[in-house]
C-alpha cells in the first residue's frame, strides 16, 4: 500500500530526500493544473509550481503538524494564484488550447466544424477571464478538485454561502457570454 | 417550492439524489428540464477544460532540481540565524520599550536579518490552515533548517543566491549538429570572482559564468568597417590535443558619436544597503557617473526600500551641482523598516523614463541593488514583465550589484537579461572608473540589441562540439527568435566572444565545417528588423602556436573558467598546467592592466586551492 501523504512529510522532516521526492511527483501535476487553470499562463503556473514546492522544502519543521497535507498544499497554491492575479499587470492569456477543445469535445454536442469549434474555444477563453479571480478560483476549485462548497469556503477562509452565491453568479456570467453557444437541441 | 428553488437546487447539486419532489416538478416543468441539461453541459465542459494535466517526468526531474539548488545551493548559516532571530526579538522588545535611540545608535543590529527572523516566526504562527496570502508577501529567505542539510563545502558569504547551470555537453553532431546561443556583456562574474578572491577564497561553483569573464578583456579585434558589429572566425588546434580544435567567434561593434542620454537611475536604499558600505559604494558610482556624462545628458534620480520617491526629475548635466547636491543628500532609510519594494521602484524608474522618452537619444534605466527584494513580486521574471512597457519602446536597463553577503545574483543577472540590458557588479570603488568612465560609452550605448548566434557544424566534417560557458544564454533550437528576447546588447567598441572545443572527423573531405550566423537588431522599439552576418568557415587554422593572441588568451581564459567551475572537463586539468598558457597569452597584452589583473588573480586562486588541499 502506498504510504500516505501525511507519513511522507514526516519522513522528509525526520530528513528523508526521497520522502520529498516523492510528494513532488505525487502532485507536481496537481499544482501545475490548478495554477494553469487559475492563471491562464504557462510560466506563471511554473513559478507557482516552483514556489510552492520550494516552500514545502525549506519548511520541512513544520510539515508534521499538517493533518492534510493536500488540503495545505493546495491551499497555498491558490492563495498564490489568487495574490499573483491580484498583481499581475498584463492580461491573462488563454489557456492551453487543447484543454478547452476537449472540453467543448465533452459536451453533448461533438459535430461542430472546426472552424466552429475555434471561434468557440476563443469565445470560452474570453468569457473565463472575464471573471474575478476569486469566481475563477472557485470555478477551478469545484471542477478540477471536485471540492465541495463547504471544503472551497474553507480553503478560501470564507463561508459556505458565501461560496454558494458566488458559484451562481459566476455560473450566470459564463452563462451570459456563453448563450448562443449551447447546444440548440438545449436551448 | 417552486422553478426558482428548484433551479437552485439543481444548480448546487447536480449530482445529488433528486427528492421525489424535485423529480416530479421536472416532469411536469420543460423550462426546468432544459435548464437541467443546460448545468449537465456546463459542468461536462468546465470539468473537461480544467481536467489535471499530466506533467513529464522530465519536468519533476527539473523542478526537484530547481527546488533543491535554490535550497542547497544557500550558503550556511543556520545557527548565525537563529542566533539573529534571537536578537531580533531583543530588538523589537527593545523598540517596544523605547530603547530606539539606544539601539540604532550603536548598529549591533543586524537588522536585514532581524526582518527575517521575523517574518519567519510569523509566518509559522499562522499555520497550515490559515495560509492566506497577506498583503506584503516577505519574500522566501528562510534558511534551511533541516538538521541533513549539510552546507556546501566552499559557501564563504551568508546569503548568497546563485543559479547554477550544467555546463554545456560535448554534443556529437549526429544527434545535434546545430548550437544557438545568445551574447551575453556582462561582467559581473568577473568581478564575484575577483572580490571572492580577494578575500582569499574560492567562489562556489555556481557563480562562475564563463562567457562573463572571458567577454572582460578587450582582445582587441578589428572594428567594422560598415554596419554596427563585425564577426571574426579564427580556429586554431587545441595545445591538449591533435585531435581537438578550437573555434574563437568574436564580434566587435563599431564606436558611433554617442547620442546625448536620459538616464534614470533606480537606487536601492533599502536597509540592508547600509550592510558592508554598499550604500557609498553605489553612490560613488552614480557621482563617478554624473562626473562623465555630458552636459547635453540629462539625469533623474529615484530611489526605493520602504518608500518609492522620485527625488531628482529628469535634470540636464549642465545643472551639476545641485544633482550632486541631491545624491549628497541621500541616506539609506532608518532602521526598523527594512523593506525593499524592488518592483515599485523599477516600476516608477521605468515610467519616469517612460515619460520623457526621446528617441533621438539614449534612454536607460540603471538600476543600483543587492537584488534582495522582500515585496513580491521579487524575482526576475515578474520584475521584468513591469518594466517590459519601457523595454519595448527601446528603454534599456543595466543592473549594478553591490554587497556580498545577503546577495542575489540570479535576479539581477535574469532581470539583465530579460530586459535587453547588461549586468555589472561592484567589488570596490575602483569597478566603477571602468563602467563609468573608462568604457562609459559602452556602458550607456547599445549599438546592436538582441545579439544571438546560430552556429549550424557540418556533421561529415565536425563530429563533436562543446561550447564553453553561454549556460544561461542557451536558446533551444526548434525555438522561434521571436519567442525570447535575452540576447544581449553590446556597446560601442564592445566585443563578444566565444570559445568550442571541436573534434574532426578521422577521414574529413575538405569543406565546409560549419556556418556561423549573428543575428541582431539595429534598434529596440518599433518594428524588429532582424539583422544577419554570416560566416563560412570552410578550414581549419593552424597550430596553436600560430594562432592569434587574441584566441590563446580567450581560451586560455575559458578553460581557467572550467577548473573554477569544476565541471567535468575542467577536472581533466588544473590551474597549474594552465598558468603558463595563460601567463604566455597575457604577455602579449602587456600594458592592459586588466589582462595583468587576471593572471595576478588566478595565481592567487591556485595557492588558495593548493592551501585547502
Amino acid at each position: 500500500m502506498a504510504v500516505s501523504d501525511e507519513n511522507l512529510a514526516v519522513q522528509y522532516h525526520n530528513g528523508d530526500e526521497q520522502a520529498f521526492e516523492q510528494l513532488v511527483r505525487r502532485y507536481a501535476a496537481t499544482v501545475r493544473s490548478l495554477a494553469v487553470n487559475m492563471l491562464g499562463d504557462g510560466h506563471m503556473a511554473d513559478d507557482i509550481v516552483q514556489q510552492v514546492f520550494l516552500r514545502v522544502h525549506r519548511n520541512a519543521d513544520k510539515l508534521p503538524e499538517i493533518n492534510n497535507f493536500r488540503a495545505w498544499l493546495l491551499t497555498i497554491a491558490t492563495n498564490r494564484c489568487l495574490t499573483m492575479i491580484r498583481k499581475r499587470t498584463t492580461k491573462p492569456d488563454p489557456l492551453p488550447m487543447d484543454n478547452v477543445i476537449a472540453g467543448l469535445l465533452a459536451g453533448p454536442d461533438t459535430t461542430i466544424t472546426a472552424v466552429e469549434r475555434n471561434e468557440r474555444v476563443v469565445r470560452l477563453c474570453e468569457a473565463l477571464n472575464t471573471l474575478k479571480p476569486e469566481q475563477r478560483a472557485t470555478l477551478v476549485l469545484h471542477y478540477q478538485e471536485g471540492l465541495s462548497y463547504a471544503q472551497i469556503a474553507e480553503r478560501m477562509d470564507t463561508t459556505v454561502n458565501t461560496i454558494k452565491s458566488r458559484f451562481r453568479r459566476t455560473k450566470e456570467r459564463l452563462r451570459q457570454q456563453l448563450k448562443d453557444l449551447y447546444p440548440e437541441s438545449i436551448s | 417550492m417552486n422553478c426558482d428553488e428548484i433551479r437552485e437546487q439543481l444548480e448546487l447539486n447536480p449530482s445529488t439524489a433528486r427528492s421525489p419532489e424535485v423529480e416530479a416538478h421536472l416532469g411536469i416543468c420543460p423550462d426546468c428540464r432544459t435548464f437541467e441539461s443546460r448545468v449537465a453541459w456546463e459542468s461536462a465542459l468546465l470539468t473537461a477544460t480544467f481536467k489535471t494535466r499530466a506533467v513529464s517526468e522530465a519536468y519533476v526531474d527539473d523542478l526537484l532540481a530547481t527546488v533543491r539548488a535554490q535550497t542547497v545551493s544557500r550558503a550556511p548559516g543556520g545557527t548565525q540565524h537563529r542566533f539573529n532571530r534571537w536578537l531580533a526579538l531583543a530588538a523589537s522588545l527593545v523598540l517596544l520599550f523605547g530603547g530606539y535611540g539606544y539601539l540604532g545608535a550603536t548598529g549591533i543590529v543586524p537588522w536585514p536579518w532581524a526582518i527575517l527572523g521575523l517574518s519567519g516566526a510569523s509566518d509559522s504562527d499562522r499555520g497550515p490552515e490559515h495560509a492566506q496570502p497577506a498583503p506584503v508577501e516577505a519574500i522566501e529567505v528562510i534558511h534551511p533548517q533541516g538538521r541533513w542539510l549539510k552546507p556546501p563545502n566552499d559557501a564563504v558569504y551568508g546569503d548568497m543566491f546563485f543559479k547554477y547551470y550544467q555546463p554545456n555537453p560535448d554534443v556529437d553532431t549526429e544527434n545535434e549538429h546545430i548550437s544557438r546561443f545568445s551574447a551575453d556583456v556582462d561582467t559581473a562574474a568577473y568581478t564575484l570572482l575577483r572580490r571572492y578572491l580577494r578575500d582569499g577564497h574560492l567562489p562556489p561553483k555556481e557563480a562562475i559564468r564563463i562567457e562573463e569573464i572571458v567577454n572582460r578583456f578587450r582582445y582587441e579585434d578589428p572594428l567594422p568597417e560598415k554596419g554596427p558589429v563585425a564577426l571574426h572566425v579564427e580556429t586554431a588546434t587545441s595545445p591538449f590535443s591533435k585531435r581537438r580544435h578550437l573555434l574563437r567567434i568574436a564580434v566587435r561593434a563599431a564606436e558611433p558619436v554617442r547620442p546625448p542620454a536620459n538616464i534614470t537611475v533606480a537606487l536601492d536604499v533599502s536597509g540592508s544597503m547600509a550592510l558592508g558600505g554598499r550604500f557609498d559604494l553605489a553612490r560613488h558610482a552614480i557621482g563617478r557617473l554624473i562626473e562623465n556624462l555630458q552636459p547635453s545628458d540629462r539625469l533623474a534620480l529615484v530611489t526605493f526600500g520602504g518608500r518609492t520617491q522620485t527625488v531628482l526629475p529628469l535634470t540636464g548635466i549642465a545643472q551639476r551641482k545641485s544633482i550632486v547636491a541631491t545624491l549628497e543628500r541621500l541616506a539609506v532609510e532608518p532602521g526598523g523598516t527594512d523593506v525593499t519594494h524592488l518592483a515599485a521602484g523599477l516600476q516608477q524608474a521605468s515610467r519616469t523614463a517612460l515619460e520623457l522618452f526621446d528617441s533621438r537619444r539614449i534612454n536607460r534605466v540603471i538600476l543600483f541593488s543587492d537584488g534582495m527584494a522582500s515585496v513580491q513580486p521579487a524575482d526576475a521574471a515578474n520584475l521584468a514583465r513591469l518594466v517590459a512597457p519601457a523595454t519595448s519602446r527601446g528603454v534599456t536597463l543595466t543592473c549594478v550589484g553591490v554587497g556580498i553577503e545577503h546577495y542575489n545574483d540570479y535576479v539581477l543577472e535574469q532581470l539583465a537579461n530579460r530586459s535587453e540590458g547588461n549586468y555589472y557588479y561592484l567589488d570596490a570603488k575602483a569597478e566603477t572608473d571602468r563602467i563609468f568612465a573608462r568604457h562609459l560609452a559602452e556602458t550607456l550605448h547599445a549599438v546592436a540589441h538582441d545579439v544571438r548566434f546560430t552556429v549550424d557544424f557540418n556533421p561529415d566534417v565536425v563530429t563533436r562540439f562543446r561550447l564553453l560557458g553561454y549556460e544561461s544564454r542557451s536558446v533551444e533550437n526548434n525555438e522561434p527568435f521571436s519567442a525570447r528576447s535575452d540576447g544581449a546588447e553590446i556597446g560601442a567598441g564592445g566585443t563578444v566572444t566565444a570559445i568550442y572545443e571541436i573534434r574532426m572527423a578521422k577521414d574529413a573531405k575538405p569543406g565546409t565545417l560549419a556556418k556561423i550566423d549573428l543575428h541582431y537588431l539595429k534598434a529596440l522599439g518599433g518594428k524588429p528588423i532582424q539583422h544577419q552576418v554570416r560566416y563560412e568557415l570552410d578550414r581549419l587554422g593552424g597550430s596553436y602556436k600560430q594562432a592569434s593572441r587574441a584566441l590563446r588568451l580567450s581560451a586560455a581564459v575559458a578553460w581557467v573558467g572550467d577548473v573554477l567551475r569544476k565541471s567535468h572537463w575542467g577536472k581533466q586539468t588544473n590551474l597549474e598546467e594552465l598558468l603558463p598558457l595563460l601567463r604566455e597569452a597575457a604577455n602579449e597584452y602587456a600594458g592592459d592592466p586588466d589582462v595583468a589583473e587576471f593572471v595576478n588573480m588566478i595565481e592567487k586562486a591556485q595557492r588558495i586551492r593548493a592551501s585547502e588541499e
